[in-house]
């Protein structure tokens, strides 16, 4: 029996972490697709713009949050010490600062269906008609 | 009856803590909540928090040497000040595309005075194009940009004997930087001119670098980047000494890069030219890092040496002949995301007779006293 148990609860586990996953997701007038180059250029601050030409409203989950962990991880490839030091390269001479961060995924969700240049990631359990998703890692 | 009426409130309390009991009420709250959340996010964007901020760094370094041959300003003593230093950056967008940058560093070595470090308006023209004028950096070395940074750094301290190599971090005049894609290949090119006034210590006091003049072009690719500089300028001693006198210099180096996120190599090269008796030099070095988790061990090997020594008059031989090899181990730890300790042994050797280009291992006779030295040093860099 409580082998039994053990036993659902890992295939819940496992079919709870096979489902969720992180997505990129833009305002439903966005582009309809973005490679994980473009949103790591975006993320990096390498490129500024959207495919469109429109200048990107980049929006970051909060340091230290797991989906922020795994979306890097899945994109930019680097952990956040890493683009700690990548962005204070950029500020301290300037040149840069790191996207806007919001600490809620439902803030974000509903900053993104309400600014058209807006681009960000969360969890795809979350994703409903009010945005529109662009690339899964 | 009375107790009911205590009980009401409680049961309201708890409905509301406990959100799944009353789902319509919950869900209104946390929609209104929502779209507080919203318009406080709303009112604040575009606001003056979004077109200004506040950056700091701060470096703690404590060093101690086994002899007083002065290696990176360490001798017997353990000091805590030299290399220790807290910087403060504000930049203020005036529009869109201007922007005001000010930064200001205060050092342990001059006992913590404040100095600007960079002060300069950009104006970025959204082509690529970004032209600064005020104070900027002199972009020698691969790493000439954050320089102060320690945290945007993998070593305790970068490599002296390429980064000592120039006396001079920071200009006033005027630079353009312009960045593009070269299919896969980003590609930076930026070019200066402008001029400085330098202490350069007790011996060739203060020196005036004229018409600083040059470029650098980076090339990124991938893991990769490949680096190229070449910087002019012509030096004349004022007040007091003559030791340069209109004497034209030239800077050139090459670095690449490579890192993966788990491996990381860094190495760079360079050569100076100075007219008339002061130091013409090659120096270089390779460092080789590998990231386990939050440890970044690495390993150094750095060379210096002045390449004119045969030319030199007899009375400067001492203090501008030159040579040093430098073995670097040492370890980088991220403690959280804005806070590393680092820890370094350099030891270095191959002196050859001369100071080992460490002017506090000279005798008053012009003779070496050290012919080694090892330098053992623990940092901590933040950065908020």
């Amino acid at each position: 029996m409580k082998l039994l148990a053990k036993v659902a609860l890992t295939a819940a586990l496992i079919s709870g972490v096979a489902q969720a996953g992180v997505v990129v997701i833009v305002n439903p007038t966005g582009p309809d697709s973005l490679s994980k180059a473009q949103v790591s250029k975006l993320y990096l601050g390498k490129s500024k713009k959207l495919p469109n030409g429109a200048k990107a409203q980049v929006i970051e989950q909060a340091s230290g949050s797991a989906i922020r962990g795994e979306f890097h991880g899945g994109v930019t490839g680097k952990s956040d010490s890493q683009l700690q030091a990548y962005w204070s390269r950029l500020v301290f001479t300037g040149k840069g600062k790191p996207p806007k961060t919001i600490g809620s995924s439902s803030l974000i969700k509903s900053q993104v269906a309400s600014h058209a240049n807006a681009i960000a990631y969360i969890d795809s359990s979350e994703v409903d008609d009010s945005v529109k998703v662009v690339f899964t890692p | 009856m009375k107790k009911a009426f205590i009980m009401l409130p409680l049961a309201a309390v708890c409905a509301s803590q406990f959100v799944m009991a009353a789902p319509t009420d919950s869900q209104r709250l946390a929609q209104l909540e929502q779209e507080l959340a919203m318009l406080q996010e709303e009112s604040s964007y575009d606001s003056l928090s979004d077109r200004m901020s506040i950056n700091g760094f701060f470096t703690g370094k404590v060093g101690v040497a086994n002899n007083d041959a002065g290696y990176n300003g360490y001798d017997k003593d353990a000091d805590f000040s030299e290399g220790s230093k807290l910087g403060l950056q504000g930049s203020f967008a005036l529009t869109e595309q201007t922007k005001i940058v000010a930064q200001l560093v205060a050092r342990g070595s001059d006992d913590w005075s404040t100095e600007m470090e960079w002060a300069f308006l950009s104006h970025d023209f959204d082509n690529g194009f970004v032209t600064r004028i005020g104070r900027l950096r002199v972009p020698l070395y691969m790493y000439s940009d954050y320089l102060e940074v320690g945290f945007a750094q993998p070593w305790a301290s970068p490599p002296s004997e390429l980064y000592s190599i120039v006396p001079l971090s920071s200009f006033d005049g005027v630079d353009a930087i312009y960045d593009f894609d070269m299919g896969d290949v980003a590609v930076t090119l930026q070019a200066s001119y402008g001029h400085a006034d330098r202490d350069t210590g007790a011996a060739l006091g203060e020196v005036d670098y004229k018409d600083i003049l040059g470029a650098s072009a980076s090339f990124a690719y991938e893991e990769w980047v490949f680096r190229t500089t070449y910087y002019q300028t012509t030096l004349d001693s004022k007040d007091g000494s003559t030791f340069f006198d209109e004497e034209d210099s030239y800077f050139a180096g090459v670095g690449l890069s490579y890192d993966n996120g788990s491996l990381l190599a860094i190495s760079e090269f360079a050569v100076s030219d100075v007219e008339g008796q002061y130091s013409d030099t090659e120096s270089g070095y390779i460092t080789l890092g590998y990231r386990i988790s939050d440890f970044t061990p690495y390993v150094t090997y750095a060379f210096l040496k002045t390449t004119d020594d045969s030319e030199r008059a007899l009375p400067y031989e001492p203090a501008f002949n030159w040579k040093r090899n430098a073995y670097s181990i040492g370890t980088r730890y991220d403690i959280s995301s804005n806070l590393a300790l680092k820890a370094d042994v350099t030891y270095a050797d191959g002196f050859d007779g001369t100071s080992g280009g460490l002017s506090s291992n000279l005798d008053s006779l012009g003779s070496q006293i050290n012919e080694d030295t090892i330098v053992y040093t623990v940092s901590f860099d933040a950065v908020f």
